[in-house]
């Protein structure tokens, strides 16, 4: 078999399915190089992809899964060929991803809206190459164990986010990046060890802000006066990390703020209110101790049918 | 009718339409333009040794067939084929989907099966090259790598180290 022809070697292993196909390169040098190359995974494609009906997530060998395992070129043949019209990608709570990677090639379905991967087990670092995702508005990410850094590249290429949820990770650098998104109105970095976290000034710029959540992310240092720019914000989640200095006068113009949580903090008391500030509610409310128990009034979870849709 | 010569000086004489299945000799009629004068050389194909069988067809399995020989009885076999559908609108066909007939044809020796293989190749027959990579692919599947290698002869010529780091490359279907 080592002497046929690289195209022969090529088309019979197309015919196995690319769930397998690749577990025999390994047997000789020549069938690893043939197997391991952008144009075989081509030719295995072809013949097992049928992309009018393209079995998505729901098995281990389904190619929505593969897609996560398989080497880069064969990542980014199938994104190139298969997936590029995509719209959304809505896995949530899916095991098969379990320990997976996210493919860079993901920057491949340049028309994608909504990017919702939550739940799902990932590991690894948010890829730069999601900021060629021009389209996105929608990027759920939170409750992996994905690490690292948040990349520059969403804040310079994601323009049009307005919803970026990457809490319940362990991402350790860029809290500052989402900061830049001026299209925000939902943003949740919570629970996630950030080395270096404090609230920039240009957060005064994300006017259409209604949800900010950043607990235990170890933020540190004061609330910049801007804040008070954020004239739709509705909850502010602060708890558990270590603000400092005095809550601005600025925050009293919060008119839309119904919902606080500023609770352990050691920096901030009854008393850190700025001299003047008369419209204590709700913050007050949210530094108080719990004294009684209740239900958690805004629920982040969201059950949607995991699906992934296509564009016409 | 049209006159093959295979590598070692066996001639043949097959219906047009049946020579013509090979995209190869269809192109060199067309540009020799009348066929009848010359007989066409396929230097690449060995028209193989006849241990038995005599002169008939040697459809008994595991006889040793004529490579040409062989190509020519498939060629006769499928000529009232329909013409394949265009790629995009085809379903992928898997290796399963291999006819009865095709299987029985197919059913030599592992040498016998890859020298048909090549020639379909070298004649650029697309549909006798198919069947036969999916014959192949039929006997790799659901086997161990070791197994394939002992099925196929195929040396090892990877260093210890250099198989784990492929065998880590693709660890997400090694442990399927």
């Amino acid at each position: 078999m080592n002497q046929l022809p690289t195209e022969i070697i090529q088309r019979i292993f197309s015919f196995i399915h690319p769930s397998e196909s690749l577990r025999f390169s390994r047997l000789s040098s020549r069938i690893y190089s043939c197997l391991a190359c952008k144009d075989f995974a081509v030719e295995n494609l072809l013949v097992h992809v049928n992309a009018r009906s393209i079995s998505l997530a729901s098995t281990p060998k389904a190619l929505g899964v593969l897609w996560f395992v398989w080497p880069s070129y064969f990542q980014e043949v199938y994104a190139e060929t298969y997936l590029k019209g995509m719209l959304g990608i809505i896995w949530i709570n899916n095991t098969n991803l379990c320990d997976t990677l996210i493919p860079p090639s993901m920057a491949r379905l340049t028309h994608l809206y909504t990017l919702r991967l939550s739940d799902c087990g990932l590991r690894g670092t948010i890829p730069a190459e999601l900021g060629h995702l021009s389209n996105l508005h929608i990027l759920h990410l939170q409750n992996n164990a994905l690490e690292g850094e948040i990349p520059s590249t969403l804040a310079s290429g994601c323009i049009h986010l307005k919803d970026l949820r990457l809490a319940k990770n362990s991402l350790t650098a860029g809290f500052h990046v989402p900061f830049a998104l001026r299209d925000l109105k939902t943003l949740d970095l919570a629970y996630n060890p950030f080395e270096i976290a404090t609230i920039p000034a240009q957060i005064g710029h994300l006017n259409k802000l209604e949800s900010l959540s950043l607990t235990s992310t170890r933020l540190s240092g004061c609330l910049p006066r801007e804040m008070g720019l954020l004239n739709k914000l509705q909850e502010l989640l602060l708890s558990n990390n270590n603000v400092s200095g005095v809550i601005p006068i600025e925050m009293q113009n919060l008119t839309s703020l119904t919902y606080v949580e500023f609770r352990n903090n050691p920096g901030i008391t009854e008393d850190s209110f700025e001299p003047g500030f008369t419209m204590r509610e709700p913050i007050l409310r949210g530094i108080k101790p719990v004294v009684l128990l209740g239900i958690d009034p805004v629920s982040h979870q969201e059950e949607e049918e995991a699906d992934l849709y296509w564009a016409d | 009718m049209v006159r093959i010569t295979s590598s070692d000086s066996q001639e043949f004489s097959v219906s047009q339409d049946i020579a013509c299945q090979s995209q190869l000799i269809k192109n060199m009629i067309e540009d020799v333009g009348d066929a009848d004068e010359q007989p066409i050389p396929l230097p690449n194909v060995a028209g193989a040794i006849l241990q038995k069988g005599g002169s008939c067809f040697p459809s008994i399995s595991n006889a040793p067939k004529l490579t040409l020989f062989a190509v020519i009885e498939y060629a006769t076999m499928h000529k009232d084929d329909p013409p394949s559908a265009p790629e995009t609108d085809a379903k992928p066909s898997t290796s399963e989907d291999i006819e009865d007939r095709d299987k029985q044809f197919l059913n030599v020796d592992q040498g016998t099966l890859f020298e048909i293989i090549l020639a379909a190749n070298y004649l650029d027959m697309k549909s006798l090259l198919d069947v036969g990579c999916k014959t192949v692919a039929n006997m790799i599947k659901g086997k161990t790598v070791e197994e394939v290698r002992a099925l196929f002869n195929i040396v090892n010529d990877f260093t210890p180290e250099e198989e784990e780091q492929i065998r880590k490359e693709n660890e997400w279907c090694e442990d399927r």
